[in-house]
């Protein structure tokens, strides 16, 4: 009789050369490329795109050199990158679906690449690891590159408000302090038990300030300077360059520390100190970002390879049913784990050799490993999940509908000018910049109310080119640019100074009254200023005589006073000429 | 929609989306960057261990999205016979029978997806035999 037997359940096995035990008669040894999709069956893995790229802040931006993190902060993403051309690494706020960037106002671009909207740090000596944590609302990024002593940076305020700069958080000192030999250098945050707690290592060269492996917390509502507090410090053994913290992650209720060679569990906040307990004093962490938690489990790289821990319980050895994969893996350092909760999956990315990067994902659900895969391809440094906020299904608020037209420039003089557009969008605003012609070093001079299609600078240099752009605001979206155009150059007149008049004299003296004389220059269209002193006091403006007199009448003086007087040429657009004079006259005595 | 898993690059500026798509970005493997099913079961010994059988087919279901290019390999007692290839349109449930006759104690097989033009999920993995001897 023909029989049939199933070579299943699907999803009973596991792969790679896994110890085969009991039971599992006909299971799958090796998935290639598979995910669990349900209940006994087995899907190809899907595939990847590119979502963003990421620039630097050079006038010409550039693509940066490495993404260092990429994850989930408040309603959207942010990411770090690093770029060996700047030396800078750059902090990115991304929309959850990482369709575009945000500015230090909060204006969002829809783009395929990424303008950073804030500098952490600049003259990097290396490539930064960054950790990335988020803590009642407010973004805390460390990084493990000790050039930069100030490890440990969070914009001062909530996520709606990356206007502001960043700022130092415990720019030294282990120990609370600002100051002294022992500074300190901060490779990781995280939020646990509402503390912060950073970890890091002495700076020192000596043994009493030099790799101090201390954990180091501080709690709300204060948020100052990381403490040294309690000294938690891994397994019992402090100083020792070896057991500084790699990494560490929360398993349920506890956080767990790792070093190179120790994992400790932290529990809680007892009378007057954390609880901790050694877990495993020969394999710890092998890289800041081998672990991942999920569910109530944290999942780990160790030197024997993964490994994951339960709440409060012990590792528990995941490699075991794996060690033909392991085998293969190196660079253990730069391991990089996630964990992909649409699938159950923890993904381990490693390097194996000769270019390939792989996949290994453990199904949390099924308890069995998937892969290897075949290769990525591609080295990661950083991955995470980001959870998608639920938009409105109200059409999101349109931009301006066209850019403005038509530039032109008019009554240009010393110091001013006027420019002109016609507006594309009648209910946007008009945001107008200015700059030297040629430099591109536009500033933002004004933002115009909707209708408005004319703005006249003031306060120019003279004999200066000048261009000027405009562009729309509407519903924090920017329409394209209207110049710099030949309709938006300009150059300001250059200072004419006129010339003045001279031969000042004084005739015609009364008791009360005297007459200014003096000769025209011979400017055309000229009124003439007269300057009066009275007692050898300051000169001030008392009347000006119209254009083509060469004289004026002074009255209301006193004749026992002496008298100066000055008179100098002035026409609009023009610089007043010097003065002529002074010619003084004693009115006790007509001298 | 729900949570994305996002990946960055080591040696470079961007962001990749895992998840969605066919095709592996980052490396080409032949003349595809597809990525490629490829399951090896347990070997089934159903007359026992030291049993003789002789073996008749590998039958397959799965589900296509946008059809299929499938190879299955029957392996008797650890020798990998010829692979057998099956290619079809449509989408949907399918199902594939791999015949063959080998005389042998133990039964594994290979089923791994050639050409990928959409998604491929697996159902089943089964086999046919004559049971020849048990022992015990």
């Amino acid at each position: 009789m023909l029989a049939t037997h199933a070579f299943l359940p699907l999803s009973k096995g596991a792969v790679d050369s896994a110890n085969p035990s009991l039971g599992l008669d006909g299971a799958v040894r090796y998935a290639r490329n598979a995910i669990v999709s349900g209940i006994n069956k087995l899907s190809i893995r899907p595939g990847s795109v590119v979502a963003i790229t990421l620039m630097d802040d050079q006038g010409t931006p550039a693509e940066v050199t490495s993404v260092r993190h990429v994850g989930p902060f408040a309603d959207g993403a942010v990411a770090i990158a690093y770029s060996s051309a700047t030396s800078k690494a750059y902090l990115y706020r991304l929309d959850a679906s990482l369709t575009g960037y945000y500015n230090t106002s909060g204006t969002f671009t829809a783009s395929s690449t990424a303008a950073p909207i804030a500098v952490i740090w600049s003259s990097l000596t290396g490539v930064p690891d960054v950790c990335v944590t988020e803590g009642l609302g407010t973004l805390y990024i460390a990084h493990t590159v000790a050039s930069d002593a100030n490890g440990l940076y969070w914009p001062t305020k909530t996520y709606t408000d990356f206007s502001s700069s960043i700022t130092s958080l415990a720019a030294s000192g282990t120990d609370g302090s600002s100051t002294g030999s022992d500074t300190a250098y901060f490779n990781g945050v995280i939020a646990y038990q509402q503390a912060l707690w950073g970890w890091g290592y002495g700076a020192g060269s000596t043994a009493a300030t030099g790799f101090r492996p201390e954990m180091a917390r501080f709690s709300p509502p204060s948020f100052g300077n990381l403490q040294l507090s309690d000294s938690i410090t891994v397994g019992d053994r402090v100083r020792s360059q070896r057991e500084r913290i790699v990494g560490a992650g929360i398993a349920g209720e506890a956080l767990i520390l790792g070093a190179s060679n120790m994992v400790t569990q932290v529990t809680g906040y007892g009378r007057d100190s954390w609880y901790k307990r050694p877990l495993d004093h020969s394999y710890g962490f092998v890289g800041p970002k081998c672990m991942v938690s999920a569910g109530d489990y944290l999942y780990y790289w160790s030197r024997r390879g993964p490994m994951r821990i339960e709440g409060i319980g012990d590792p528990e050895p995941l490699w075991d049913a794996i060690p033909a994969f392991i085998a293969s893996v190196i660079n253990i350092s730069h391991i990089v784990a996630a964990f992909d909760p649409d699938r159950d999956q923890v993904m381990f990315l490693v390097d194996t050799g000769s270019g390939l990067n792989t996949i290994c994902a453990f199904d949390t659900r099924r308890n069995i490993w998937l892969g290897p895969d075949s290769d990525y391809g591609i080295a990661v440094a950083c991955a995470n999940v980001v959870e998608p906020y639920t938009a409105s299904t109200a059409s999101p608020p349109s931009g301006p509908s066209g850019a403005p037209t038509t530039a032109s420039t008019t009554g240009v003089g010393q110091t001013t000018a006027t420019a002109n557009w016609t507006a594309g969008d009648a209910t946007a605003q008009t945001e107008i910049s200015l700059a030297p012609q040629s430099t591109g070093a536009f500033s933002v001079v004004t933002t115009l109310s909707p209708g408005v299609s004319s703005y006249t600078f003031t306060g120019l240099s003279t004999s200066i080119p000048y261009e000027w752009r405009v562009r729309h605001l509407l519903n924090g979206q920017y329409s394209s640019y209207l110049g710099p155009v030949t309709g938006s150059e300009f150059t300001t007149a250059a200072t004419t100074l006129l010339q003045p008049p001279t031969g000042i004299s004084v005739s015609g003296l009364t008791l009360h009254s005297a007459g200014v004389n003096w000769t025209n220059s011979g400017e055309s269209g000229v009124s003439t200023e007269v300057w009066m002193s009275t007692s050898g006091g300051s000169y001030g403006l008392i009347q000006t005589a119209g254009v083509g007199s060469s004289s004026a009448t002074v009255t209301g003086l006193n004749s026992t006073l002496t008298y100066g007087f000055e008179v100098r040429h002035v026409r609009s657009g023009s610089d007043p000429s010097t003065f002529d004079g002074p010619v003084t006259i004693d009115m006790s005595t007509g001298a | 929609m729900g949570a994305v898993t996002y990946f960055g690059e080591s040696s470079g500026a961007r962001v990749f989306r895992y998840g969605t798509g066919l095709v592996n970005i980052g490396k080409t493997i032949g003349s595809s960057s597809d990525y490629q099913l490829d399951i090896y079961t347990w070997d089934v010994a159903p007359s026992s261990e030291v049993g003789d059988n002789v073996f008749r087919s590998i039958d397959v279901s799965f589900n296509c999205s946008n059809g299929y290019s499938i190879g299955i390999t029957p392996i008797v007692d650890g020798v990998a016979l010829n692979e057998q290839t099956f290619n079809g349109a449509g989408t949907g449930e399918q199902q594939t029978q791999a015949f063959f006759a080998q005389r042998g104690a133990r039964l594994a097989a290979r089923v791994r997806t050639l050409a990928r033009q959409g998604d491929i999920e697996m159902h089943n993995v089964a086999c046919s035999y004559w049971q020849i001897r048990t022992n015990p």
